[in-house]
């Protein structure tokens, strides 16, 4: 079982909050949880070096997502 | 200048996250492309890979943001005229299968098949549209205890240039009047397959002499028709799902090389019968994919047939081939009540035929209006407010959004309602399971493997590889 202790701050980083909220949603196997300001992330069959690219991947997909709503919105509203 | 990334990424394997822009495109890349990425550091390289492929969008570039906004909107369903009709000219039915999905009504029940006025108006509704193609498909109930109202029907498209009909049924009767329905060129029969003698047997016909009868009409319109024309597929209890080869080979000695892959379904009286049928758990996911894995291997041992899982096939050409939008479970978004429509036995009209076998149950009344009066009612819009997974906080941040649909009924059915969070969905759970399927057989390099996708994709040849991959 894979373990990992991420230091992140969900209390005044909501992007960490986001992105570890929607972790938890996307991928099933991960028990997700915070202790003060860490964010631990179980799984049985990930490794800690997979957990830590898993959480990257999780941060950068909520980057992407905060960085591109306006364009998106714009760009639907003229598909429309 | 700024460049814009409409991307949307998930882990694949442990140092490897795959890459979606909103118009489908994707690429694989490892954690130092990640980082580069987060931290705004891309290189000139990054930047450049990341605008010839369609993935970022540079603000100074006209015709590279209408390049994106033309895949975006390729992505998207545009709901055309009514060309696809669901006709239900009998309830009534001569098997009693347990997981019947719309409670059908005994064989000598009064009250059940199309009165005169509703096939007059079914036929006036025909006349009306615009053409020039039509489909229509015959459900029950089993339509050909009603030979003469589908002969009506069929009589009445033969102006459509392009038509196509398909009657769904059990094949426990063959008589001259159905046969001659179904010589007709643009006539296609869909029935069920269960599986070998036993198993057909215990699921529907519940005895030897009326499972010798199915089997014995299957393997004549197959001889008679040639594959082609015939499809099956099973219903399975994910609780006892048959072992992969004992269903290939039972479809194979009818020479059916696709099968639809189709666990029970929780409406009807599966809702009752089955209830477990209401979520597929992580045992039904591990089946289905130890099933396509066979079927690839299997397809590799014998090259001169082609198996395939029929709705995993669905998924990969949404993947591969934008626009692939006409099967109407798997659209985004999923108009409802335009381009097809289901009529009931009584007339009603029905935006899908999980509605109407909702209403049926008893569950909902989900009829959006009647072949007599006309369906665009608030009703059907009400539905459609609801169609489109553009503005789902949970589908925004998926990958798998361009490829993905909308199926306001099938949450309706499971948890009778449609708010609830997507990725709490079975809709959600199952398809983020077979979009990362597809995407570990994409990138799976084994020659085994793209030979299937490739059979799969209707492709000639065999690409050297499916996917693009970024350092």
């Amino acid at each position: 079982m894979g373990c990992v202790r991420i230091l992140a701050d969900g209390a005044n980083d909501p992007l960490a909050a986001d992105a570890a909220y929607w972790l938890a949603q996307f991928y099933s196997d991960l028990d997700v949880s915070w202790v003060g300001r860490k964010l631990v992330l179980r799984a049985d069959a990930r490794s800690e070096s997979e957990l830590g690219v898993l959480w990257r991947t999780a941060l950068a997909n909520e980057r992407l997502h905060h960085a591109g709503r306006s364009y998106r919105s714009a760009a639907l509203a003229a598909l429309a | 200048m700024t460049l814009f990334t409409p991307l949307r990424t998930r882990l694949m394997s442990p140092d490897r996250a795959l890459f979606v822009n909103d118009g489908g495109g994707f690429f694989r890349a490892g954690p130092d492309f990640l980082d580069r990425l987060s931290s705004n550091a891309l290189s000139g390289s990054d930047r450049r890979f990341l605008i010839e492929r369609g993935h970022g969008v540079d603000d100074t570039d006209p015709l590279g943001e209408t390049a994106f906004l033309y895949n975006v909107a390729e992505r998207l369903t545009l709901s055309g005229p009514l060309d696809y009709l669901i006709l239900v000219p009998t309830l009534r039915c001569n098997l009693s299968c347990s997981y019947c999905q719309v409670s059908r009504a005994a064989l000598d029940q009064k009250g059940y098949d199309w009165s005169d006025a509703t096939l007059e108006a079914v036929l006036g509704m025909i006349d009306g549209l615009p053409g020039p193609r039509i489909k229509i498909e015959f459900q029950g109930g089993e339509p050909t205890l009603r030979p003469d109202l589908i002969r009506a029907v069929i009589d009445r498209a033969k102006r459509f240039q392009e038509r196509q009909f398909v009657i769904c049924t059990n094949l426990q009767q063959l008589e001259p009047e159905l046969l001659a329905l179904l010589d007709e060129p643009e006539m296609f029969i869909s029935t069920s397959l269960d599986g070998d003698f036993d198993t057909h047997r215990r699921n529907r016909t519940e005895d030897a002499d009326t499972t010798r009868a199915f089997r014995r009409n299957l393997a004549t319109v197959v001889e008679r028709y040639g594959p082609h024309k015939v499809s099956a597929l099973p219903t399975i209890d994910p609780e006892r799902p048959p072992q992969p080869d004992a269903l290939i080979d039972a479809y194979l000695e009818f020479g059916l090389e696709s099968i639809f892959l189709r666990p029970i379904n929780y409406q009807g009286f599966a809702r009752k019968r089955h209830a477990s049928s209401r979520e597929q758990d992580l045992a039904w996911r591990a089946y289905h994919e130890a099933f396509v894995r066979r079927l690839i291997e299997r397809n590799w041992n014998d090259r001169s047939v082609v198996l395939e899982e029929s709705y995993f096939s669905i998924c990969l050409r949404r993947i591969f081939q934008p626009g692939a939008d006409r099967h109407v479970d798997l659209r985004n978004p999923n108009p409802l009540g335009h381009d097809y429509v289901v009529i009931d036995h009584d007339g009603q009209v029905y935006p899908t035929d999980e509605a109407r076998m909702l209403s049926r149950s008893g569950v909902i009344d989900l009829a959006i209006g009647d072949v007599h009066t006309g369906w665009d009612t608030p009703a059907r819009a009400t539905l459609n407010a609801h169609a489109s997974n553009l503005r789902d906080p949970a589908c925004q941040r998926c990958a798998y959004q361009p490829y993905c649909g909308r199926d306001v009924i099938d949450d309706i059915a499971r948890y009778g309602r449609i708010d609830l969070p997507r990725h709490e969905t079975e809709f959600c759970r199952r398809h983020l399971s077979l979009f990362d399927l597809a995407f570990r057989l994409i990138y799976d390099e084994d020659e085994c493997t793209r030979y299937s996708l490739a059979r799969w994709l209707r492709l000639e040849g065999m690409p050297v590889s499916f996917g693009e991959h970024w350092a």
